[in-house]
């Protein structure tokens, strides 16, 4: 899970596979070397109804519309904004409890650990 | 078309072509029958399954995706099942993306990252079949060959079949196996069945045919045990110190 950081539009969560459920979803995967765009991934199971693939047909166009923008769009300078989901959290991170809530730190920018179907993600907050 | 041959091209399309002319089921799949034999082979697996009050299976599996250049990549996992119906769960997960156990004790789910430290818990329907169905609606997460372990497999694989024919004998992982192979509308799927009194499925594949290079699922099944020693702390569980709880996202967000 390292090596691939799977990265997803504010507000377009694009739920996927790799994880415990693979749906008939697309997803982006980062790679560090070369910015690879899944268009299409395997159902695991044989009665994938027509709204997954209606589904999967809507996340595919995302993911192609969003391999269109240089890889450098992808790692934007400044902070992410709010709700943007992330699979693996950047360097230096550290765990900060503000009103109860456990967040982990990475410079200014707050992120709160949740499970997105079987995937462990990371959403940027705002405490 | 590319006009570039390679040593093989001469003569392997002719083979291939004289195969599917001399196949006779070639025909019968292209003519979208449904061949109940094939239907009543499927059955008496999904029948034996369902009647198995717990079993375990290993099962290797192997997940495709495309990426937008076409280049294909595989991704692999082993995949620890036990199952004790009519309410009890547990999945061991590990390969190339993924480490965690999915436990589900006829009240909740949990899916565990021991890695991470962290786990999440989800208040579910008392049976397996409520369990897979809430746990794909509410929390986006499918067990991988569920297929299979729904008592009402037969009814949920066979919605919509546009094809079904028997392939042939094959052997799998040893086993000597049929081999039959189903259509609906969004996939393709092949499943070989263990001959004899022990008829489980050794290997399912499924084709995503709708999905941009038709991207395939290919689970191999192993060690099958009927009678495993599994016992309430096998479905149990109980995080580790100091491990995080954290939420599932609600689906609406993830649409």
């Amino acid at each position: 899970m390292n090596v691939f950081v799977k990265r997803f539009s504010q507000g377009a969560c694009v739920i996927s596979m790799l994880g415990f459920f693979l749906n008939a979803q697309a997803i982006l995967l980062f790679h560090p070397v070369a910015t690879v765009a899944v268009v299409s991934s395997a159902s695991a199971s044989a009665n994938a109804s027509a709204a997954a693939a209606a589904n999967a047909n809507a996340a595919a166009a995302a993911a192609n519309a969003a391999a269109k923008a240089p890889a450098q769009a992808a790692a934007p300078a400044g902070p992410p904004p709010v709700g943007t989901v992330v699979t693996t959290l950047p360097p230096g991170c550290a765990t900060s409890v503000l009103n109860n809530v456990e967040y982990e730190r990475c410079g200014s920018t707050y992120y709160r650990a949740s499970m997105m179907g079987s995937n462990l993600v990371f959403v940027v907050a705002q405490p | 078309m590319s006009k570039r041959t390679t040593p093989f091209s001469g003569w392997l399309l002719p083979v291939l072509a004289a195969a599917a002319v001399a196949w006779p089921l070639a025909g019968h799949a292209q003519a979208g029958d449904v061949d109940p034999d094939a239907l009543q082979m499927l059955r008496k697996s999904t029948d034996y399954l369902a009647a198995t009050k717990q079993f375990s299976v290993v099962t290797d599996i192997t997940i495709e995706a495309v990426l937008i250049s076409g280049q294909k990549l595989q991704f692999g996992q082993r995949v620890v099942a036990s199952v004790q119906r009519p309410n009890k769960m547990r999945v061991e997960r590990v390969g190339e993306l993924i480490a965690q156990t999915f436990y589900y004790d006829g009240k909740s789910l949990s899916l565990n990252l021991p890695g991470y430290k962290y786990y999440a818990t989800a208040t579910v329907p008392p049976t397996i079949e409520g369990m897979l169905d809430a746990a794909r609606d509410q929390l986006n997460v499918i067990a991988p060959g569920a297929d299979f372990i729904y008592a009402n497999a037969y009814e949920r694989l066979t919605d919509g079949l546009t094809s079904a024919y028997i392939v042939g004998k094959a052997v799998i992982g040893g086993a000597p196996c049929d081999h039959i192979a189903f259509r609906n509308a969004e996939v393709d799927w092949q499943v070989w069945i263990q001959e004899g009194a022990k008829p489980v499925p050794r290997k399912f594949v499924i084709t995503s045919k709708k999905m941009p290079g038709s991207p395939q699922f290919t689970s191999l099944m192993s060690n099958w045990q009927t009678a495993p020693k599994l016992t309430d702390a096998t479905f149990t569980f109980a995080p580790a110190k100091g491990a995080k709880k954290i939420d599932f996202l609600p689906v609406a967000a993830a649409n």
